[in-house]
């Protein structure tokens, strides 16, 4: 097991700088996600850990190796693929033991290493096939197996569940975690879906641009957004942002209406961004006036999109709520539940 | 009945192709006065092996034969080798100048034989090559290369650089990389390929026929022309010898047809 540092990496191809200044890290043990919208630079920082890439700039430490140059083989790492990338011509203990084998390791401490991964992995009746004969999940299940045989020092996921189906996406992510628990290995995983982030991490890591936006627990990450980018990419539904200026206190929109605002670190007349979490409002008789432009039922919480001042916003409750668009809606918002931002550079104006 | 209609028409320009092998099948098997009698005969009234005997003890078409075999399975051999290095980066290595050098490899291939042969020849006397196998093996490469390098190229394109990553990841370097995952999973385009060179090799003419003069170096193609002269022509012998030397050709064609078709149109692995 081991640390990983980074400081001041940074990554260009030619003239186009992918990353910048990427100073992290991650503590021996540590399960973190790396999460940001596609193109962030998200994978190219977890190839770059494992010297599929070369660094253009700064340093990355493994335990206390630090291994810019070191070629992949001698890192130690393992790595799941989203493509899952199994040999095809091999059967499923081939891949599994393809890196005990490189290694030389003798046949009979690889057969038990292969069986007691296929016991924890249930692929015990699979052994003898090929790749092509397996279902997406299966293969999912190898492509762990491959990584944990080799009981490496580190474990890096580039989006390992992204092509499997929802149902099994959920069950994976729990037996990942599992697994993690049990083998205590310090993972990286790379993911675009927030969801997976927040479920999976000790911390996340919020990339966006070549930078990373911000890092820790899901719940701080939830709970205090540092900036707009991330405010509005954690949580689902997203977080409602109405845009507006200060005035005596309070938001005032575009028509004059007014919004209750946080205390904050705002300037009077300034230009600041109101943020809500939809689970934060609620239909109130004498609030806010607004109109319902559509109710999306999913089962748990029901959505209320609605509309006043030319702003839309959703509101999320736990009680069945039936209306046709159109109707007239008094809304309430929870006003220690308020974020603020603000709309120039993006950053949250919390004290 | 469309089925029918198509059966029938692919039928006979099948016919249309096949005839002149028939041809020389038939011919090959007839005596010399059923050769030349008019009417032509569709079957031959009594076949003999005769010219078959002729050309195995007379003419020493085993020696051709031989020849003929060595001198392909070295071309296709020295190919290969040569076009997996050149193929492979092609295939990898993602720049404006690899296309500039994949273009370049292409347009070596417009020229024909007959316009290098003569500065080949000066090249080879000058090196002292002249009238031995080696030169004839090089000339001829000169001509497979550039097929082969193209065609081991989309081989190479199609096993997924993720592979090679996961292998790397895995404990291997670069080039155990290759060797243990992208050649076992290209090994079908290699088949492929090396039996159209092999063929490429085989049916060679003008570099051998230039390059060697001692009959016992030159390959069954130039045997075969020996056949013909200005003022005789020997069809029965001809025939028979033509019919030993496309033989194993129709043969090895036929065992890898499916494989070969799938392997020009679609991808070659899986």
């Amino acid at each position: 097991m081991a640390s990983v540092t980074m400081r001041g990496v940074r990554k260009d191809y030619g003239p186009l700088n992918i990353l910048r200044d990427i100073d992290l890290d991650v503590a021996d043990q540590e399960f973190i996600t790396l999460v940001g919208p596609s193109g962030c630079g998200k994978s190219t920082l977890l190839r770059m850990i494992a010297g599929l890439e070369t660094i253009s700039g700064g340093d990355i430490s493994i335990g206390s190796d630090r291994v810019n140059d070191m070629p992949p083989m001698h890192r130690d790492v393992a790595m799941v693929f989203q493509s899952y990338a199994l040999y095809p011509h091999m059967t499923v203990a081939g891949n599994i033991s393809f890196g005990l084998r490189l290694r030389r390791v003798v046949a009979e401490k690889i057969a038990v290493a292969v069986a007691s991964a296929a016991a924890v992995l249930n692929l015990g009746q699979l052994l003898e096939r090929r790749p092509g004969q397996l279902s997406g999940g299966q293969r999912q299940r190898v492509a762990m197996g491959r990584a944990m045989v080799r009981n490496p020092r580190l474990f890096l996921f580039d989006e390992p569940l992204s092509n499997l189906d929802a149902k099994l996406r959920v069950q994976m992510r729990a037996e990942i975690k599992a697994l993690h628990r049990r083998l205590g290995s310090t993972s990286i995983y790379v993911t675009h879906d927030q969801v997976e982030a927040m479920t999976m991490a000790d911390r996340i890591i919020v990339m966006n641009q070549g930078c990373i936006e911000q890092q820790g627990t899901p719940e701080t990450l939830y709970d205090r957004p540092a900036s707009l980018f991330v405010a509005g990419f954690i949580g689902s539904p997203s977080m409602n942002l109405i845009p507006g200026t200060l005035q005596n206190g309070r938001l005032v929109l575009a028509d004059g209406a007014t919004l209750p605002f946080p205390a904050s670190a705002a300037q009077e007349g300034q230009a600041v961004t109101l943020g809500i979490r939809p689970e934060h409002i609620r239909p109130q008789p004498g609030g806010l006036a607004a109109d319902v432009v559509d109710v999306e039922p999913t089962g748990v919480d029901t959505l209320i999109l609605c509309r006043f001042s030319g702003v839309q916003v959703i509101a999320s409750v736990r009680d069945r709520f039936r209306a046709l668009p159109g109707t007239p809606i008094a809304l309430a918002f929870d006003e220690d539940k308020l974020h603020a931002f603000d709309t120039a550079t993006g950053k949250t104006l919390r004290q | 009945m469309r089925r029918w209609l198509l059966t029938a028409i692919g039928a006979v320009i099948a016919g249309f192709y096949l005839f002149p092998v028939y041809w020389m099948y038939a011919s090959a098997l007839k005596v010399s006065d059923e050769l030349n009698a008019n009417p032509p005969t569709l079957i031959p009234h009594a076949p003999t092996l005769a010219a078959f005997r002729w050309i195995f003890e007379r003419e020493n078409i085993a020696q051709f034969m031989a020849n003929s075999l060595v001198l392909s399975g070295s071309v296709t051999i020295l190919t290969l080798v040569l076009a997996t290095g050149a193929a492979y980066s092609l295939a990898r290595k993602k720049s404006v100048w690899m296309d500039v050098v994949l273009i370049g490899v292409m347009l070596s291939q417009v020229l024909p034989p007959p316009l290098l042969v003569t500065p080949m020849f000066v090249i080879f006397r000058q090196l002292g090559l002249i009238n031995t196998q080696l030169a004839v093996i090089l000339a001829t490469t000169t001509k497979t290369l550039p097929f082969a390098i193209v065609m081991l190229r989309t081989t190479f394109a199609q096993v997924p650089v993720d592979l090679e990553d996961a292998a790397r990841v895995d404990g291997s370097s670069r080039t155990m990389a290759f060797l243990r995952i992208t050649l076992p999973l290209a090994r079908i385009g290699y088949i492929v390929i090396g039996a159209l060179v092999f063929l490429l090799a085989y049916g060679e003419f003008v570099y051998p026929v230039s390059l060697l003069s001692k009959k016992a170096l030159q390959p069954a193609t130039v045997g075969l022309y020996g056949f013909v002269g200005a003022d005789y022509s020997d069809w029965g012998n001809a025939m028979a010898f033509a019919s030993v030397f496309v033989t194993p050709v129709i043969i090895v064609f036929m065992l890898l047809q499916r494989r070969i078709v799938s392997g020009l149109t679609a991808g070659a692995l899986k």
